[in-house]
């Protein structure tokens, strides 16, 4: 599996491009972290690549082949998709929430090997448990576990995450990590997901990709790409990298935040 | 939940979940039939069950009266089988057609309030029936009796749907401002209305105003076969599209993510949706709440699941406004209250205490 994008541009129509000339070259199982600042063109990035929007300009190609050249359940069947939050208007239970991923799949009817792989994946989720609760009644991080369910089901070679960890307590942004490296390993899977942690993505991640100004501004391994230099220019924070197990730690620093000054009150927080 | 439970476990309990969907939607088939019955042993000519029971019977082995020398037998006999039964039928089917209509429109636009009257399709076709009866403007020329009004009422249904196809592309994204869009066009239409209404006679005013409210009185076999055929061919399409309208229900960019072009599918259900509603509208006026409280009251039930909440809401939306007809006749025999009445007046508070109780946040 091999996704390669040159000059990549995209803009919504107002003449200055969210994407400014991308070129990645991504193939073979393992996890990719994407990183960079609020509204740098993550989350455009990843729709480019999944046909969700129509690149103004330079080439995605998937597998060899222009994004042009596959249909949308085409598409569906080789990438999958789990966005940043779901839709909870008409909420389904976790089992028809995650049949819906068989969709690029199905043919008019629902068969027995659609509901065998979801049974599936539940199970490998461990999340059997949650099969016939409502999805709008599921913590945070159960309903993080269904929407990756629910990419999975989908039986894709690549599975694009949008921001996964966010809102999720230290316990299951650990855990959901660790299931996308083992994805990663078992079954192949190229992992691409979005980040705002860069400790989490340092930890996981085989490459990572740090976008700045609808640009890639550096690509490599976490120890190559998550330098206090790097972390400076892109997002205008001093930070310590330290190396803990073999792995870069970011700590990040705050040198003006002391100078704020006193409290004119003696605040109170007690049990 | 005790111990692990193995991918077969799951399964199980899914068939039995399945199963129990399936069970409910059997009881409103019986719910339909024995409002059927009710239904044709209500009215202004006093039969008793009984009789009514054995008039149907016999009708349907194919005894026949004389009118010359058994007028009572032939009178009784027309009334239930020329008037009661194809008014219970016309009930069935528009109670379907509503209320399929929509719990599709809720979910291919995303929104909890979708319905005829939102979308401005119901304003549209009240509008072209308004123009039949008033300025006796008919299309296709076959004259305001027959289909004339049934066309326009399709027509002028078909201009909000256009504004919507139209606009769709230069509204931002979401299919909430489409039925905000919907709303503007349907004001709009309803100041036409009232102005025709301004300018047309006292008779005239008064079966316009039963066709704004919505009423099944006027109903005899001819009003069946066009309704029922758009019916049963719009329910046979979204019951095959129920699959994609689950997918249609999420953002249209997960929609997307997942093979599915949300837009193209909208208005294709949208032309489709509005075609069930406007000849049900141009037979019987614009029946309210039917399309907006009964899918709700089924996802109550079984869930949002639109594999079970069409055939459901079809079922229930005709055993809703069979039981209302029921109640308005009831109350009333000489049919001076429409049914719309009665559905707007069940309809409104079960409207209410679903917003209030506002279980598994439907929305």
């Amino acid at each position: 599996m091999r996704i390669e994008l040159d000059g990549l541009t995209f803009d919504y129509g107002s003449g200055n491009p969210v994407l400014d000339g991308i070129t990645l070259d991504m193939a073979e199982p393992q996890v990719i972290s994407i990183l960079g600042p609020n509204g740098v063109g993550k989350s455009t990035l990843i729709h480019c690549i999944n046909k969700i929007l129509k690149p103004t300009g330079g080439t995605v190609m998937v597998d060899g082949i222009g994004v042009d050249g596959y249909t949308l359940k085409e598409m569906a069947r080789k990438v999958g998709y789990v966005p940043y939050s779901s839709s909870d208007t008409f909420p389904l239970t976790v089992f028809d929430t995650v049949l819906l991923g068989r969709h690029p799949h199905a043919g008019w009817r629902t068969s027995d090997e659609d509901l065998e792989t979801v049974a599936d994946v539940l199970d490998r989720l461990g999340i059997q448990d949650l099969a016939m609760r409502y999805f709008d009644e599921l913590s945070a991080g159960q309903r993080q576990r269904v929407m990756l369910a629910r990419g999975l089901v989908q039986k894709p070679r690549v599975i694009m995450l949008d921001e996964p960890t966010s809102n999720l307590d230290i316990r299951h942004q650990l855990g959901i990590s660790r299931t996308l490296k083992e994805l990663s390993r078992t079954d192949g899977i190229m992992v691409i997901m979005i980040s705002h942690d860069l400790n989490i993505a340092a930890r996981y991640s085989d490459h990572v990709v740090l976008m700045h100004e609808g640009r890639v501004f550096s690509v490599g391994t976490p120890e190559e790409v998550l330098t206090e230099d790097n972390i400076r220019e892109v997002y205008g924070v001093e930070s310590r990298v330290i190396d803990v197990d073999g792995h870069p730690y970011v700590i990040l620093r705050d040198d003006d935040a002391d100078s704020s000054g006193d409290l004119s009150v003696e605040p109170v927080c007690n049990r | 939940m005790t111990g692990h439970q193995s991918p077969d476990d799951i399964l199980d309990e899914y068939s039995r979940h399945t199963g129990r969907r399936f069970l409910f939607l059997a009881a409103l088939a019986v719910a339909v039939a024995v409002l059927f019955l009710v239904s044709v042993t209500v009215g202004t000519r006093g039969l008793s069950v009984a009789e009514v029971f054995g008039l149907l019977i016999d009708h349907l082995s194919g005894v026949t009266y004389d009118r010359a020398t058994e007028y009572g037998l032939w009178f009784d006999d027309n009334i239930v089988w020329n008037y009661r039964v194809p008014r219970a039928i016309f009930a069935i089917v528009a109670g379907a057609a509503l209320a399929v209509a929509g719990a599709a429109m809720q979910s291919v636009m995303k929104n909890p309030l979708a319905d005829p009257y939102t979308t401005g399709i119901s304003s549209g076709a009240l509008l072209g029936v308004a123009m039949a009866m008033v300025l006796g403007f008919a299309v296709g020329g076959s004259g305001v009796d027959g289909f004339g009004i049934t066309l326009n009422a399709l027509l002028f249904s078909m201009v909000p749907v256009l504004v919507i196809v139209v606009l769709g592309p230069y509204i931002n994204g979401s299919p909430s401002t489409l039925i905000l869009a919907g709303t503007a066009v349907s004001y709009l239409f309803n100041s036409l209305t009232s102005i025709l209404l301004v300018i047309t006679d006292q008779a005239t005013m008064a079966t316009v105003y039963r066709w704004q409210v919505g009423h099944l009185g006027d109903l005899t076999w001819d009003s069946i076969p066009l309704v029922l055929s758009v019916t049963v061919v719009g329910t046979l399409v979204l019951l095959a599209l129920s699959n994609r309208l689950n997918v249609m229900s999420l953002d249209d960019r997960d929609a997307r993510a997942l093979g599915l072009d949300g837009e193209g599918l909208r208005m294709v259900c949208l032309v489709l949706l509005s075609f069930m509603v406007a000849t049900v509208i141009g037979y019987a006026g614009v029946i309210g709440f039917v399309g907006l409280v009964v899918p709700h009251m089924v996802r109550m039930v079984i869930g949002s699941d639109n594999r079970f909440v069409i055939p459901g809401s079809v079922l229930f939306g005709a055993a809703f406004l069979l039981g209302c007809d029921i109640v308005s006749r009831a109350m009333d025999v000489s049919e001076l209250i429409p049914v719309g009445v009665v559905t707007a007046f069940v309809g409104a508070p079960v409207f209410l205490y679903l917003i209030v109780r506002n279980r598994r946040g439907v929305w």
